[in-house]
């Protein structure tokens, strides 16, 4: 017989789909009939909706190019399938952003980086955040508010976006070009 | 396990009218206002992360909701308690409630009976508990602590199910009689959820009606949602079907004390439902609510 615990604890492995260990889990008859149930994947599926919806409201930016390059809802999935949600929602957004610092994608890095900056709240801000950019990111940030083509990567220069202190502002952003030929 | 508790008809009166709240563009907000006595506020959609922790409400979205009390009631529905978890609930959704309940006094405030973390890992979904008495010493300790710490009624939800029942000791109706004899807690009927039921696995609905203790039921939700794969979903994406405001008649026809019922709509799916539907269904359940069928009424 299952303690509470243990029942909720095998549910969560069932739905993550983390094999469950224990010998007495294995074998009760309740939790041989959900992971059997046609109602389990409806509910992974369910949630992984939900993450989706979250992450979407939250880094609007990111998850927009994402849709665009095609990989959004398999790398959500992914995603938090290899890692555990946080149990706060709003964390969801800052553990997606963070996890594509690695991206091959030079310019989904670069949004990724500008929206987890954009997370930080002004008043906590120490020191300037600096977000290199292969195009201009006021022509990026526009083709994707408006669902219009992307800009091509600029050949001729860099662009370096600055969040932040030094500024009048705290939520100051600007952006500089770098010719780099 | 509790007895059939006999639920004579009543003639209620018009119960209020509210709407779920999760943040709204100002132009929508502009509009549903006067077709709403209460705005049903779900803390856990109108907080933001704060220096790294949850726990902070978004203070643009708390002058919003500042600017419609002078005429408009505030109820409270959360989403992310995990009243059910075996190891303690989530205790920074408690933080958000401490901090809306220092701005402000809902007229109550609710919560899912279900589970939403295991181990302070989220599901991503809400699971149903077990009807067992375990569960039901759990809920009760907890139910009171809430009661204890914001003076207010507290009433709990049933949620749908698409996972199979864990062994039970009660019956749905018997689980929540129980609960609500034990802490005086009020409930919320979802007609919508006990429809889903239906549809899913079954659910024998009059019978649910008919054993339950009707006098705590405080509040009403009513929504639309969609079928996928089979199953009908809680998604609330949509105006509600007909079925649904007809089994909304017979439960306020029921329900003594029945003083609220909520449309619950997603702030997801509010662009693309788009105000006009918005507020036509928000007037179509307000006509709705006032004119129970005669049969049902007198019966
Ligand atoms: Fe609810
Ligand atoms: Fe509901």
């Amino acid at each position: 017989m299952l303690t509470l615990r243990e029942q909720q604890q095998s549910l969560r492995r069932i739905l993550t789909g983390t094999p469950v260990t224990e010998a007495s889990a294995q074998t009760d008859p309740w939790l041989n009939e959900v992971m059997h149930s046609p109602g389990l994947a409806m509910t992974r599926e369910i949630a992984s909706w939900w993450l989706r919806f979250q992450v979407e409201s939250q880094c609007i930016y990111t998850s927009r190019l994402m849709k665009h390059m095609g990989c959004y809802a398999t790398y959500i999935d992914d995603h938090f399938s290899r890692n555990p949600t946080p149990p706060a929602i709003e964390e969801l957004s800052r553990h997606f952003l963070t996890s594509l610092a690695a991206h091959p994608d030079r310019l989904l890095r670069s949004v990724a980086a500008f929206e987890l900056e954009c997370l930080v709240p002004s008043a906590t801000r120490q020191n300037p955040a600096l977000i290199l950019w292969d195009r201009d990111p006021n022509h990026v940030l526009t083709a994707l508010t408006q669902g219009t083509e992307l800009p091509k990567s600029d050949r001729c220069a860099r662009y370096i976006l600055t969040i932040g202190p030094p500024s009048d502002s705290p939520r100051h952003v600007s952006c500089t070009s770098v010719c780099h030929r | 396990m509790a007895g059939t508790v006999e639920s004579t008809p009543h003639r209620v009166p018009t119960p209020a009218l509210a709407t779920t709240y999760e943040g709204m563009d100002s132009d929508l907000f502009q509009q549903v206002l006067p077709l709403v006595d209460y705005l049903e506020i779900a803390p856990d959609s109108i907080s933001r992360t704060s220096n790294g922790h949850a726990g902070a409400l978004r203070p643009e979205l708390l002058d919003q909701i500042a600017s419609a009390t002078p005429h408009t009631g505030l109820i409270v529905h959360g989403i992310g308690l995990s009243i059910g978890t075996a190891d303690g609930w989530n205790s920074s959704y408690i933080r958000l409630l401490d901090e809306f309940f220092s701005r402000f006094t809902p007229r109550w405030h609710s919560e899912h009976l279900g589970y939403t973390t295991v181990d302070g890992e989220n599901l991503d979904t809400m699971l149903s508990l077990p009807r067992t008495e375990e569960m039901l010493d759990l809920l009760c300790e907890r139910i009171r602590i809430l009661q204890e710490r914001y003076k207010v009624p507290f009433l709990v939800e049933h949620i749908i199910h698409l996972l199979p029942d864990a062994p039970a000791e009660y019956t749905p109706a018997a689980f929540l009689n129980a609960l609500t004899s034990r802490t005086g807690c009020g409930l919320i009927l979802d007609a919508y959820n006990l429809e889903c039921d239906a549809h899913n696995f079954g659910f024998d609905i009059p019978s649910f009606l008919d054993e339950l203790n009707l006098h705590p039921v405080r509040e009403m939700h009513l929504a639309g949602g969609f079928e996928h794969h089979g199953f009908q979903l809680d998604i609330h994406s949509r105006p509600t079907a007909d079925s649904t405001i007809a089994l909304a008649h017979r439960i306020l026809a029921r329900c003594p004390n029945l003083e609220v019922v909520t449309w619950e709509l997603l702030k997801e799916a509010a662009p693309a439902l788009g105000a006009s539907i918005t507020c036509a269904e928000l007037t179509r359940i307000r006509a709705e609510i006032a004119n129970i069928p005669a049969e049902l009424a007198s019966c």
